[in-house]
């Protein structure tokens, strides 16, 4: 059966780009880490890729704002990216690479046909970057075909010191929930939307993740790819039910849909 | 793979950090992981800064035991925090130290990779007088752990387990706890390790378990054999009783919290399924190790005095908030 390929993009400052990559290849995929100066000088080619995945990092120190400058990069150098999200094609962006596509206007999706960023990362609401654990539940409503056979509450660990998510207007908060766009959130272990500790970083509404309407572009901050082996888990010493990590489930859903 | 804060709601003390670095390399067949563990104590220090060192040498490997490392290939660093090396009872405590590094890397058999140290920590009162820090040696250890998917946790793992304490207990309370608290300090001495004997037994446990014969284990460091359940108890939300006419002892200890508390070294509490203690007993044969205590579903630590009668009782909450208040309250 064909693989799928991967494009694992990553800048200067990415750090999870090997990890993401070994995911997917775990999971069946041909994952390629592409630099982003070679999609820039057209020695690589987005459209020849099934999948593109931005994994997490510091993209250039995040001056000017975690993955500002890389967003920038995006909207200017990657014209077909839009394409790509339009064809169907499966696009995951994790910690930064969230951010990335919510800057690069990509995410929340966007109404016209030029890519205007909508929504916005600020400092978590502690003041210091959250490396943790922390619950999620999964919007069994959308239509994200990276959730395909999971269960609704999970847990997946954050690392982020940006990760709270603005919207333009409360106008907008309904219409993401009115197109099932809001993937993720970050509830407490019993499930309910709680603040902090719980919400790690005090985005708005508890938003963890975000999906365009047609739900093949899935952007979140917590990082499926550090949960691919059950050992991983902070319990899995306790814990004798699990066979695998949670994470894994979202890369091998993207390339079983490439299969199919 | 092991993080520092462990159990339920990872908030509990751990003994040691197991990495897997092919997490990153992409290699997940396979499981070869190493662990890093520490052991610290300045009080011991203040007492003997010789007996200190062997006894967080001690501790350190101890400690990488506790999650499954193959401590006979484990490798040491020292870090030195002293005071002003110009004053004589300074520097002699620092060559005591550093004896004491080399007694323990030889009894040990772990070398020594490298180390830090950090001098002239002193400050001049307004008499002029020149005031040292406590001469202070930290010592790492790291060591390969075979199968990282065979490393251990330290909480309890679930009730009807048997505890068993494995080295002897004597009347070590010279520099404990114990002594801080209840502000007995006289002519009393450090804690002194046997680090050949201990690394005997140490080899020992490891091939438990490396068989896979033990659920949680847990070294037993500041605070005694008391400390070390409790911990135990409140990160895996189980309680457990003890019984201190059990405990492997040499010399004649009378008083319940001498045993409860005293901080002789190169000991350790294993957690064990009950069908697995004759492979255990046969697996430390000729090693000090003897069954103490049962995990129980109740979240209360009971320990039963020398004389039959409970000497203490306390629950896991207020055992977990005595712990974990100590820190805030140092800080002020």
């Amino acid at each position: 059966m064909k693989k799928p390929k991967v494009m694992v993009l990553r800048a200067a400052g990415t750090n999870c780009d090997l990890e993401t990559a070994n995911a997917f290849n775990l999971v069946g995929g041909t994952a390629q880490r592409v630099h982003m100066n070679l999609l820039r000088q057209g020695k690589a080619k987005l459209m020849d890729y099934d999948i593109l995945a931005l994994p997490g990092g510091f993209s250039y120190g995040h001056d000017a704002g975690a993955g500002k400058i890389w967003a920038n990069q995006i909207k200017l150098h990657v014209k077909d990216l839009r394409n790509f999200v339009r064809m169907g094609r499966p696009v995951l962006g994790i910690g930064n690479g969230f951010q990335v596509l919510v800057k690069a206007g990509v995410l929340p999706a966007p109404h016209s046909h030029l890519p205007e960023q909508t929504a916005g990362f600020i400092a978590n609401d502690s003041g210091r970057f959250e490396a943790r654990w922390v619950h999620l539940r999964l919007n069994t409503q959308s239509s994200c075909l990276f959730f395909k056979g999971l269960p609704e509450m999970i847990e997946l660990p954050v690392a982020h010191g940006e990760g709270k998510l603005v919207l333009k207007s409360p106008r907008q908060l309904e219409e993401l929930k009115k197109n099932k766009s809001i993937a993720m959130q970050y509830v407490s272990d019993d499930g309910k939307l709680t603040g902090y500790p719980h919400n790690p970083n005090g985005s708005i509404f508890n938003i963890a993740a975000l999906s365009n309407p047609e739900g093949n572009c899935l952007g979140m901050m917590p990082h499926p790819e550090r949960y691919t082996t059950k050992h991983q888990h902070p319990n899995w010493t306790r814990q004798t039910f699990v066979k695998e990590g949670v994470g894994l489930e979202l890369f091998r859903n993207a390339v079983e849909y490439c299969r199919s | 793979m092991i993080k520092p804060l462990q159990g339920i709601r990872h908030d509990g003390p751990g003994d040691a950090c197991v990495i897997w670095p092919h997490a990153a390399t992409g290699d997940s067949a396979n499981h070869a992981g190493f662990a890093v563990s520490h052991g610290l104590n300045p009080a011991y220090g203040k007492l003997d800064p010789y007996r200190m060192a062997l006894a967080c040498t001690d501790e350190a490997l101890r400690n990488l035991l506790c999650v499954g490392a193959d401590i006979t290939r484990a490798a040491l660093l020292d870090n030195f925090c002293w005071g002003d090396p110009d004053d004589p009872a300074q520097l002699g405590a620092l060559v005591r130290a550093a004896e004491g590094c080399r007694d323990a890397a030889l009894g040990f058999g772990a070398p020594f990779i490298s180390g830090k140290d950090s001098l002239h920590n002193r400050a001049v009162d307004a008499s002029g007088k020149s005031l040292s820090i406590p001469g202070t040696l930290l010592i790492s250890a790291l060591a390969p752990v075979p199968d990282v998917r065979k490393a251990l946790t330290m909480d309890i793992k679930g009730p009807g387990n048997a505890l068993y304490l494995v080295g002897w207990t004597t009347d070590d309370l010279g520099g404990s706890l114990f002594h801080e608290f209840c502000g007995r300090c006289g002519s009393c001495q450090a804690p002194a390790a046997d680090p050949r004997a201990a690394a005997a037994a140490f080899k020992a446990v490891y091939g438990a378990l490396s068989k896979g014969l033990v659920l949680s284990a847990h070294d037993l460091s500041e605070g005694g054999l008391g400390v070390c359940a409790a911990e135990m108890c409140f990160t895996g939300e189980f309680g457990a009783t003890l019984d201190l006419d059990e405990m492997p002892r040499r010399s004649n200890i009378y008083a319940d919290d001498v045993l409860l508390f005293s901080e002789t070294p190169s000991r350790l509490l294993l957690e064990v399924d009950c069908d697995q203690e004759l492979a255990l007993a046969k697996a430390l044969r000729g090693i000090p190790a003897k069954r103490v205590g049962t995990t129980v579903a109740n979240p209360v630590l009971k320990v039963t005095g020398l004389d039959g009668r409970v000497a203490l009782e306390a629950s896991l909450c207020d055992l977990k908030t005595a712990w974990q208040d100590a820190l805030p309250r140092r800080l002020g």
